[in-house]
């Protein structure tokens, strides 16, 4: 009689009812700290490194355009290559693109939209060159050379470095 | 909480007659069902929900920010004379050469500029005033995207210096001003007053 009234008592419990919130919470924090990153990049990407850096203002309005030799060497050769959205392209296509991506922003945004140039270090400036021709033209001229704070390698960098 | 409501019942058990026990028994069932207290537990969550949003901080690129020019059929280009330009020409080769001069690295550039722009006609070779001053970015198609940004960044680094003692700042602190604060931008204002960020990225030779 004895023992068996202790037993039945002496079951703990932990409360449950707070691991739904424990799991949002842990949901929203990832949701929060990832980037996303819809198109994986086939370039290299080291970027160079800088002092004077500045924040791109506006991340909707920021256009990215990626430069640089492709990882891929045996398929694409080691010139250096431009990758729009996911798909090489040459610098005559910088243009159409740019003006798509302005279609898509009201209008009174244009002028503030940015352009983002992730280029790698050992690019040549020829290239670079060709594609801020091609901004000029269709007057997308609010540029910034994405670079990585002096002393920290960027995480393209240490990932090439692994 | 529960054990002691555990001791306790099995204390009464021992201690009293069985009539008294059933009683205490019921009582002791509707304890033992009692859990804690978890409706502040959301509110926990939240809190530290908040506090990871206010701390973590999502990728922001950050780099060098320029102008690019107007089409170049859309305005005449006015001549700048040459005690106005500074002439800053990296080559194929990834050497530097500022005024005819050849730098053995970019850090030599910072200084040169600095007394260029602020020369204010002292010296014939330097420029009129910080209005009328450019400093000029060339390169070849062959230099490497490396050496043109360790270039840009020491010609910026020379303006934001500039800027920064002008208000009791450094470049640094003048970057890292907030624009959308009208005390900060005001301070942001007065810096570059009169002194514009005259930088001419140069189409490359061929």
């Amino acid at each position: 009689m004895k023992r068996k009234y202790k037993i039945t008592r002496s079951k703990p419990q932990t409360p449950t009812s707070s691991l739904p919130d424990i799991i949002f919470m842990l949901l929203f924090f990832f949701m929060t700290a990832m980037t996303l990153k819809t198109k994986p990049v086939d370039l290299e990407q080291h970027l160079p490194q800088a002092e004077e850096l500045k924040k791109s203002e506006n991340k909707n309005l920021t256009t990215y355009i990626h430069i640089g030799a492709p990882k891929d060497k045996l398929k694409y050769g080691d010139e250096p290559l431009i990758q729009l959205d996911g798909h090489l392209a040459s610098p005559e296509d910088v243009g159409p693109y740019i003006l798509k991506k302005q279609a898509r922003i009201p209008e009174y945004q244009i002028p503030q939209m940015t352009v983002a140039l992730k280029v790698d270090d050992d690019a040549a400036m020829g290239l670079v060159c060709d594609v801020q021709q091609e901004l000029r033209k269709v007057n997308a001229r609010k540029i910034i050379y994405v670079a990585a704070p002096k002393g920290k390698t960027s995480d393209q960098a240490r990932r090439k470095s692994l | 909480m529960h054990f002691f409501i555990c001791n306790c019942g099995f204390f009464h058990f021992k201690d009293y007659g069985t009539n008294q026990t059933s009683v205490i028994m019921k009582i002791q069932r509707v304890e033992t069902d009692r859990e804690i207290n978890s409706g502040s537990m959301a509110d926990i969550a939240f809190l530290l929900l908040i506090f990871f949003l206010m701390t973590t901080t999502i990728a922001v690129d950050k780099g060098l920010a320029i102008m690019l020019p107007p089409k170049t059929d859309q305005k005449p280009v006015a001549p700048i004379a040459g005690r106005n330009l500074f002439k800053v020409y990296i080559n194929s080769s990834d050497r530097l050469m500022a005024e005819g001069e050849v730098l053995a690295n970019a850090g030599e550039l910072k200084p040169m500029i600095q007394t260029f722009v602020l020369n204010r006609g002292a010296s014939a070779e330097l420029s009129d005033n910080p209005e009328k001053a450019v400093v000029s970015l060339k390169t070849d198609r062959g230099t490497s995207y490396k050496a043109y940004i360790s270039a840009l960044d020491e010609i910026q680094g020379a303006y934001y210096e500039i800027y920064g003692e002008r208000i009791g700042l450094t470049a640094a602190g003048y970057r890292q001003l907030d624009l959308k604060d009208p005390e900060q931008r005001a301070l942001h204002e007065k810096a570059r007053a009169g002194i514009p960020m005259n930088i001419s990225i140069a189409e490359p030779t061929r």
